[in-house]
């Protein structure tokens, strides 16, 4: 294993996973640096994951941060009154963010039902996701803290403009999120 | 439009993690002086010893309230917990 030191000083391992960008040492701490917790931010991010579900016109919204072992909803739409609502997040394991925050690139899935990767997932055997659209959120800095997403319960396709409208607000999202970084 | 070949962890995220799950995560993100230094005064802080194995969810909050307080690094492994512990009670509580 590697150490190296991070902004704190704090002398931190590179593990043998530290290829896989939800556990870089550098991507945690650059989360680290933005104060996620302000009201004000919640609001400003809920109406931008409104602008995703509208973007796509799908029922469901989300601006989220992929931290190493679960994602937290920073902003969403559409998930009143749901336990994914309620949490405020979900375990890594069942995220599709995390798969724009690996590849650091828009991730699609029209129709998770015949979705090799994501057809046993339990957000789309118990909560009625069937299709997904997201974009990573890429800070000035380079790392890919979360993504943009939009959700819908019925098969979908996807056109490469409206993938790209997706590519454009999360860029928007990025300028808000950096606005809270914390020094 | 990128589908990339990657697969998902094959753990039992619906379980809520315990203080073991909390400890060994720790472990093996920080630096082993690292480690036992935060390990040891959040334990303090909270009032279990180090050695502990199991917690109620009201301490084991407490305990990622201190771990929270050490360094950006620790604060987003305990919102990163925090989330697993809050997603699992609310599954629970739904019987799944």
């Amino acid at each position: 294993m590697n150490h190296h030191t991070d902004g704190d000083g704090v002398a931190v391992v590179l593990t043998d996973t530290a290829s896989d960008p939800l556990t870089d040492i550098s991507r945690l701490t650059e989360i680290g640096r933005y104060d996620l917790e302000p009201p004000e931010l919640k609001t400003v991010l809920d109406g931008l994951a409104t602008e995703a579900a509208q973007l796509l016109d799908l029922p469901v919204g989300i601006v989220s941060i992929v931290l190493d072992r679960s994602q937290l909803f920073a902003g969403s739409y559409g998930l009143d009154g749901t336990w994914l609502g309620d949490a405020g997040g979900t375990p890594s394991e069942w995220s599709f963010c995390i798969n724009a925050v690996r590849s650091r690139g828009p991730y699609v899935v029209e129709d998770a039902h015949i979705d090799l990767l994501q057809s046993d997932n339990p957000l789309v055997l118990f909560d009625g996701v069937r299709s997904y659209a997201g974009a990573p959120l890429i800070t000035s800095s380079g790392h890919a803290l979360g993504a943009c997403c939009a959700i819908g319960s019925e098969p979908r396709t996807f056109t490469g403009d409206e993938v790209k409208s997706l590519e454009q607000l999360a860029d928007r999202i990025v300028v808000v999120l950096e606005g809270y970084v914390l020094d | 439009m990128t589908t990339p070949a990657v697969t998902r962890n094959q753990s039992n995220p619906s379980a809520p993690p315990t203080v073991d799950d909390v400890r060994d995560g720790l472990r093996a993100t920080l630096a082993p002086v690292d480690f036992e230094r935060v390990w040891t005064e959040v334990c303090a802080n909270v009032g279990v010893p180090t050695t502990v194995s199991s917690l109620p969810d009201s301490e084991l909050d407490a305990l990622l309230d201190q771990i929270a307080t050490q360094d950006r690094l620790c604060k987003v492994l305990a919102m990163s917990w925090r989330i697993r512990c809050t997603a699992a009670r609310k599954l629970h509580a739904l019987g799944r």
